[in-house]
């Protein structure tokens, strides 16, 4: 029971220190909500405050418990002496008693169904891993270290601040909680908006179509950050509507804030900076008001929860927006070649043949795009008749909007964000027709409950099951229940016993990282765990393997500077050379240390090829285009007849000449093309590759039995130089010997 | 400064942004010693299946697992590979079992031997028992440098009542001798 009683404080403290901050900042700027708007304005709002000041905090290395306990005790103290505790605004009526009685029984079914799992063991693939991994250590640490290796440190991380908030005091689940208090808060939003705009009953349908979600529900629960990116831009909206009845200055710097925590939270929610201040000005613009003044105060708000995430990845990374626009902001931490990948990834998830598959896996499949929102939302092209109504034309733009980045990744939970908005248009119709509201709410009810889903769902979606109370009371304690039912944590603590303190750990997939001290370097997840996983099948695969040479022949002659230009263009593949070594009258030339390497693009790599190692090579991460080059300048006047390039065969589609820069400083094409030949693989080429990994500080490598190439790990173990160290719910653990 | 001018500092500190950290040139690395070693790779051109060194000569199709008093069961097409330090004179030797259990279901088996891509013999197994194979190797079809691989291919399996894998025969040792 006491660590129960440990998620509840973590999650709750931090809960009500959002609250408190909210409410200091509401009274502060002198604005009235009605009683339920106050308190659910001040959480979100608080919680945009205390991500920052949790940002802040972390960014002076003050990210210890302590120091997080004294900031909420202090603000606490200071909202209960300013009475802020006392609400200001009035009560809203309340709903007629048949829409009371039915939303209290099934919204409490759904909150004590969605508590039971939030509070129980976190096991989220998503969650386990880079969310709460990267949070732990952050704790671990004292605050942000320079992570350059997991590019999910990257991404912009306004609620994983408030998890690190909650996670100091109750751990994973507390974090999960926290997550939950947005899935609570958001339905409540949602109806708060429909009775203060005059639709009370289009607004209690819609919080429960949107509560019940079956995606909704385990993303909630989970330590991710959909649905509080859902509740950060419902409430824009809702302030924004509240601004264009009232037109308080006052709420101006609230929206700033809490668009700019949508940058802070989600790159994709950024979407409601230009929303927001679109429509704020048009709106000022149409009256004739003047706007400047407030369009500054939303810009600087706004700017003021961005920046410091733009600084962080600036200072880090020199990419403010890693990991994408690398092409823009080159940097040897995220490969272009890698970020093209992903964001392609994105958009096509396996399994689906075709974008006209997805109303039927968003709605009831849910195995392909990962989860569903359930049947009801079939009925979601009825909320277009709601443009009738002038909400119903703001709802369905806010949908629009928010819901126009979904292609950047057509995952279900992507959805959730313009959830709500098409949840509310679609009850202000189906509201105009007596019962069919609460009618669906019941169907809705009853197909959204894990045992029922079971009926139409595809088994592999991604849903809860059933309620966990034994779990989320730690009667049945974490180790005992995640042992059982989740392989990335019996992984992480097999690695957390088996590698020293300080180890890495190279990986093809993730683990449950937020499960262990040890940093896993997952190979797609940074350049550098990339490089190190092209290193390490250099050593056993084919088409990898430096047996392909391409020998420039000329006649004799004293060079400055010696040049390898690709010139062919666009295929799909990526230049490479894994040594570039200059001979004269037969001999190779000692690379002297005064020599100058360069390459274009990717410069960071180029003493790959000229480290004598042939499981080490450079490549130009970017597909083919005329102009990429490797030069090697002497420094002085160098007799030259010869140039080799080993290289490997994938790279079928690449063209190379040789240039050189002649005594006088003119430049001349000393080859058009090489004269290629196949040379036999050298031995040891697996134990070389393993050498270069213990270089570069890499003792661990853990696979699991699905990943690619985990045969050739497995069977010759000894042949890498490694040694098994066991297997657990199918990863092994190699130890480099 | 004019206000209309103001907004060109945007895209300049963008510009300026993307210019950034940009290495111009590297001396060369600490050079790697060549990898001109075949002990290295480890390999040898003779190895027992219990031998602590037996999964760097398992190429596939050979049990990770080793049985009873230090045996492998072999699947479909096994695959083994050693190094040699010269081709003169060598015969290929393998003793291995062909256990009662699956001679009873299976019958007579073939197990074809091949090295390096040449088909060696081909076996005829009419018994149940403990055999060895052993027969001369032409040294044109050995390398020295490089891996040499060898094949035993069984033209019929056994699959345990209670198990999913095919079974070829049992195997205790394999390689090279003088």
């Amino acid at each position: 029971m006491p660590q129960a009683f440990y998620i509840l404080f973590g999650a709750v403290f931090t809960a009500v220190t959002a609250i408190a901050l909210g409410k200091l900042l509401l009274r502060g700027l002198g604005l009235k909500f009605y009683r339920a708007e106050e308190h659910l304005f001040s959480f979100v709002t608080g919680s945009a405050c205390l991500s920052f000041l949790v940002f802040l905090l972390s960014a002076a290395q003050l990210a210890r418990k302590g120091v997080f306990l004294a900031l909420g005790i202090l603000v606490i103290a200071v909202a209960i002496r300013r009475g802020a505790h006392h609400p200001a605004g009035e009560s809203q009526p309340p709903l007629p008693r048949s829409w009371r009685i039915i939303g209290a029984i099934i919204f409490t079914a759904f909150t004590v169904l969605y508590l039971s799992n939030a509070m129980a063991p976190e096991m989220s693939p998503d969650g386990s891993s880079y969310h709460l991994g990267i949070v732990a250590r952050y704790l671990r640490e004292h605050g942000f270290s320079r992570i350059t290796t997991n590019m999910y440190a990257n991404l912009s991380q306004g609620v994983e601040m408030l998890f690190l908030f909650a996670f100091a005091f109750g751990r994973h689940s507390a974090a999960a909680m926290v997550h939950f208090s947005f899935l609570v808060a958001l339905p409540l939003l949602m109806l708060a908006y429909g009775k203060r705009f005059g639709f009370p009953k289009a607004g209690a349908a819609a919080a429960f179509f949107f509560f019940a979600s079956p995606v909704v529900g385990i993303d909630g629960i989970s330590a991710y950050v959909d649905v509080a990116t859902a509740c950060n831009l419902f409430t824009i909206f809702f302030l924004l509507q509240i601004w264009d009845k009232e037109r308080k200055f006052a709420l101006v710097p609230l929206i700033g804030l809490l668009a700019g925590f949508s940058y802070a939270i989600k790159y994709t929610a950024a979407v409601a900076i230009p929303y927001a201040a679109i429509f704020l000005l048009w709106k000022m613009i149409r009256a004739r008001e003047p706007w400047l003044r407030a369009m500054l105060v939303f810009t600087g708000c706004a700017l003021l929860l961005v920046v410091p995430w733009v600084a962080k990845n600036w200072i880090i990374l020199g990419n403010p927006f890693s990991p994408f626009f690398n092409k823009y902001f080159p940097n040897p931490y995220v490969l272009i070649s890698f970020e093209k990948e992903y964001t392609e990834s994105m958009r096509h998830y396996p399994g689906l043949k075709s974008y006209g598959e997805i109303p039927l896996e968003v709605t009831i499949r849910g195995a392909i795009l990962g989860g569903f929102l359930g049947p009801l939302f079939l009925l979601a092209p009825l909320g277009l008749a709601a443009l009738r109504w002038r909400e119903g034309r703001q709802l369905l733009l806010a949908a629009a909007v928010f819901g126009s980045t979904y292609f950047a990744n057509i995952g279900t939970r992507f959805l959730i964000s313009p959830l709500p908005f098409v949840a509310l248009a679609m009850a202000i119709v189906l509201t105009q027709v007596k019962g069919i509201a609460l009618a669906l709410m019941l169907v809705h009810a009853f197909a959204s409950w894990p045992p029922y889903i079971k009926i139409y769902s595809k088994s592999a979606a991604w849903r809860l099951e059933k309620m966990r109370p034994k779990q989320a009371l730690r009667i049945e304690s974490e180790d005992s229940f995640l042992n059982f039912r989740w392989a990335p944590y019996v992984a992480a603590r097999f690695v957390e016993k088996n590698v020293p303190e300080g180890g890495k750990v190279l990986a093809m997939n993730q683990i449950a990282d937020a499960y262990t001290s040890r940093e896993i370097l997952v190979c797609y997840q940074s350049a550098l765990n990339c490089k190190l996983m092209d290193i390490l099948w250099s050593g056993s695969n084919e088409g990898m393997r430096a047996t392909w040479q391409l020998t420039f022949d000329f006649p004799e002659q004293k060079l400055r500077r010696l040049r390898v230009v690709q010139t062919a263009q666009g295929a799909s593949d990526l230049w490479s050379i894994a040594e570039f070594r200059v001979f004269d009258g037969g001999k190779e030339l000692p690379r002297l240390p005064d020599w100058r390497l360069r390459a274009r693009p990717n410069p960071w790599d180029v003493q790959m090829a000229f480290d004598n190692s042939p499981v080490t090579r450079w490549r130009s991460w970017e597909t083919l285009s005329p102009g990429m080059y490797m030069e090697v300048e002497f420094g002085k006047p160098v007799a030259v007849d010869c140039v080799r390039l080993d290289c490997s065969h994938d790279q079928y589609q690449a063209r190379v000449r040789l240039d050189g820069q002649l005594e006088s400083g003119e430049w001349k094409t000393l080859a058009a093309g090489p004269k290629a030949t196949d040379v036999p693989e050298p031995f040891g080429l697996r134990r070389a590759a393993v050498a270069e990994l213990k270089l570069r500080g890499i003792h661990h490598l853990m696979l699991w039995d699905s990943d690619y190439s985990a045969d050739e790990f497995r069977t010759n173990t000894g042949a890498w130089g490694m040694t098994l160290v066991g297997e657990r719910a199918g990863a092994r653990l190699y130890r480099f010997n | 400064m004019p206000k209309r001018r103001i907004w060109l500092l945007v895209p300049a500190a963008l510009w300026l942004a993307g210019c950034a950290r940009i290495p111009d040139s590297y001396a060369p690395p600490m050079q790697r010693k060549p990898l001109t070693d075949p002990s290295q790779e480890s390999t040898g051109q003779f190895i027992q299946m219990n031998a602590p060194d037996a999964p760097v000569h398992i190429v596939r199709d050979i049990s990770p697992a080793v049985e009873g008093n230090g045996w492998r069961w072999v699947y479909q097409r096994p695959e083994l590979k050693f190094t040699l330090t010269s081709t003169e004179g060598l015969r290929f030797l393998m003793d291995y079992t062909v256990p009662e259990v699956t001679f009873k279901d299976t019958g007579p088996i073939q197990i074809a031997i091949t090295i390096n891509g040449h088909l060696l013999d081909t076996i005829h197994v009419t018994k149940s028992g403990d055999q060895r194979f052993e027969k001369p190797v032409p040294a044109e079809w050995l390398q020295i440098g490089t891996e040499n691989h060898v094949v035993a291919e069984v033209d019929k399996f056994w699959i345990p009542p209670n198990g999913d894998v095919r079974l070829g025969f049992v195997l205790l040792c394999a390689g090279f001798v003088r």
